[in-house]
């Protein structure tokens, strides 16, 4: 766009937002950089910011954008590293931090309910929770900063019993990039009680539409909490062999589909426990990957497994230990499976470490700890492969990562979180970001395993920026039909596609310099 | 306050030669500043470190508040160290590892605040710690 069009919207986002809410030239876009960028951040490089506070300066913002057709990236807090940040796709675009609306609207204890705008995070909204005395838990994701809007919309997930925090939405406010304001299902009615409480309303349910999307700007949102319960049992297992993947997947599902394990259950390879705790030279430092050997030592010293199951069981005692007694019987069949469990704890005692505290809805930032795993500035990009939760498949992308990734001299940091029909696999590349070579190997690592595991029919609930093309690209049923829709719905709700344009590889038609 | 970047590249030397503790608190004497800042000078410190530890002591005998990592840092963010943000002339330095140097940095530029880092010479490569520092 020529330049003095460019200057014009700026100083009209600064009468809309005020002078210090509009950050521009150089170096005001260096915080919106991505910090684990695999390769050069600058190739998503925002040219402003724009941060409003209310609906009113949104909607001003959103005309001056259609007037001037400037592309907006919106973020809500912007702290989805491992995935872009607060970053937009196409450099260039101007980031519409939505951070300063951070109301919580309403909180309903009796219905077990939570109202909220795009900046409140997890801790705000647990601060409250602990502030009012209300016994309600949230569901923290691995990092409890961020938005709990930003991480409901792009499918994020937890650990507890509501850890599937998209399944736990109900009721969006969205304003659509003409301005206007939706709310969806029973707030489509005026006086209506029912917005958090019934997802569907009445005829067409849009809420999924406006996730992981550029379909309008969610400006509230809403999702239910998990009562708190009587008391709590965190439990883990080690399992000693790494042949042992196949039987905890097969143990696992049928605990998960009868909801015996209410909690999401996660399933974690000894280098992703050992990160949490050690770093790699600690009991590896020469080059390529961590051999098998150096694993295995480290696991028994450490006393962790070479595969290890973490879950949380929730009730009065006499239920969960029932469910233990019950979860305890199938998993003794596998050989040197050993039980961890802790005591039976009144749901008001905290236990310590993050990833215990983040299974009864404490929000932290433990898994963090795995920075330190490579030395130097670490950082690390994501591989998110949907898996189905059977033994043969669980093992099957875990060889696939594993080999392919120690070819790139990458170690395999994974894990998988499962759920009662699918399993999130996740798998970080660490790199040290001062280490150009390191840092370019982790975004090819990441390319050609978006291909393979495409090929093997494989494909990915999430991304960073740099392959959203690619991942969207897998989905190709139909010659791809599921993105001519998704084109579509783009042109209809957003013709002069302000909003972020190529989120999730989906671009506006008059958008075609993309790269 | 600033620190030039002679100050800051002495600073790394100072931490070479294991004299890293005074990077912060020297730096606000060469700028003439030490008596009058002293008090708001914040140095976090990870109390699993001996460096680091070393870094709060000698840091606290220079009139430095010194605040434990403890259990959760976004718990130590949002109690101790946010509302030290919110106010001008605060600094807040400290002597971690990187992961806790980045989460703290990511914080506080949010809040406003302008962050250095310096990998510590010693340590740099797979145990790294970082001298970080913080102003508005």
């Amino acid at each position: 766009m020529p330049e003095s069009d460019f200057q014009q919207a700026l100083a009209a986002f600064r009468a809309i937002a005020g002078p210090n809410a509009v950050l521009s030239g150089d170096g005001a876009a260096q915080p919106y950089l991505d910090p684990f960028a695999p390769g050069d951040a600058r190739a998503h490089e925002a040219s402003a910011i724009v941060m409003v506070s209310n609906v009113e300066q949104l909607r001003a913002v959103l005309g001056v954008a259609n007037r001037y057709r400037v592309p907006l990236w919106s973020v809500s807090t912007g702290r989805n590293f491992a995935y872009g940040g607060a970053a937009p796709r196409l450099k260039g675009c101007v980031v519409l931090d939505l951070q300063h609306m951070n109301r919580i609207i309403d909180i309903n204890e009796t219905l077990g309910y939570a109202l909220v705008e795009p900046g409140v995070s997890y801790y705000d909204l647990y601060q409250a929770l602990q502030a009012r005395g209300i016994k309600l838990w949230l569901d923290p994701p691995a990092a409890g900063w961020g938005s709990v809007i930003g991480n409901t919309l792009e499918r994020g997930f937890g650990t507890t019993a509501y850890g599937d925090h998209a399944a736990m939405q109900c009721g969006m406010e969205v304003m659509l990039a003409n301005g206007e304001i939706v709310r969806t299902g029973m707030g489509a009615m005026n006086g209506n009680q029912d917005w958090q409480v019934f997802k569907a309303g009445f005829g067409p349910s849009y809420d999924s539409m406006f996730m992981q999307s550029n379909f309008g700007v969610v400006t509230k949102l809403g999702l239910w909490l998990m009562p708190r319960p009587e008391g709590y049992m965190l439990c883990r297992y080690t399992f000693r062999h790494d042949a042992d993947l196949e039987n905890i997947v097969e143990t696992l599902r049928p605990l998960k589909l009868d909801d015996t394990i209410q909690s999401n259950a996660v399933i974690e390879s000894a280098v992703r426990w050992a990160a949490g705790v050690s770093t790699r030279k600690q009991w590896y430092d020469g080059p390529g990957a961590m051999p098998d050997a150096a694993i295995e030592t480290m696991s028994r010293k450490i006393g962790i497994g070479r595969w290890n199951l973490r879950f949380c069981l929730y009730g009065p005692e006499a239920l969960v230990k029932a469910r233990r007694d019950v979860i305890h019987q199938r998993f003794s069949s596998i050989q040197d499976a050993e039980l961890i469990e802790l005591p039976y704890t009144n749901a008001s005692v905290e236990p310590k470490g993050g990833g215990d505290r983040s299974q009864v809805g404490i929000p932290n930032l433990d898994a963090f700890n795995l920075l330190n795993w490579r030395g130097g500035a670490g950082a690390h990009i994501d591989f998110s492969p949907v898996c189905p939760p059977l033994g043969r498949d669980a093992v099957r992308q875990y060889r696939m990562i594993r080999d392919r990734a120690a070819s790139y001299g990458f170690d395999y940091y994974g894990g998988f979180t499962a759920g009662p029909r699918s399993m999130h696999h996740i798998f970080a590349a660490i790199f040290n970001r001062d280490d150009p070579a390191q840092a370019r190997g982790a975004g090819d690592l990441l390319k050609t395993l978006i291909n393979e595991f495409g090929a093997a029919g494989y494909a990915q609930y999430r991304t960073h920026l740099a392959f959203m093309d690619l991942a969207a690209s897998q989905y190709d049923f139909n010659n791809h039909a599921l993105m001519r829709m998704s084109e579509t719905i783009k042109e209809a709700l957003d013709p002069n596609g302000i909003l972020s344009p190529g989120k999730q590889g989906i671009w506006p038609k008059r958008i075609t310099e993309r790269d | 306050m600033k620190t030039g970047r002679r100050d800051f590249l002495a600073a790394a030397s100072l931490a070479a030669a294991s004299a890293r503790v005074l990077w912060p608190v020297r730096a606000m004497a060469q700028s003439g500043e030490q008596a009058a800042r002293a008090n708001s000078l914040t140095i976090v410190f990870d109390e699993r470190l001996a460096d680091s530890r070393a870094f709060a002591f000698r840091s606290r005998t220079m009139g430095a508040r010194v605040v434990p990592l403890r259990d959760d840092i976004g718990v130590l963010w949002f109690q101790r160290l946010m509302p030290l943000a919110a106010s001008p002339g605060n600094t807040i330095a400290g002597l971690t590892r990187h992961a806790d140097a980045f989460l703290l940095t990511c914080f506080a530029q949010s809040s406003g605040m302008r962050a250095t880092q310096r990998t510590a010479g010693a340590h740099a490569g797979a145990d790294t710690l970082v001298m970080w520092r913080l102003d508005r």
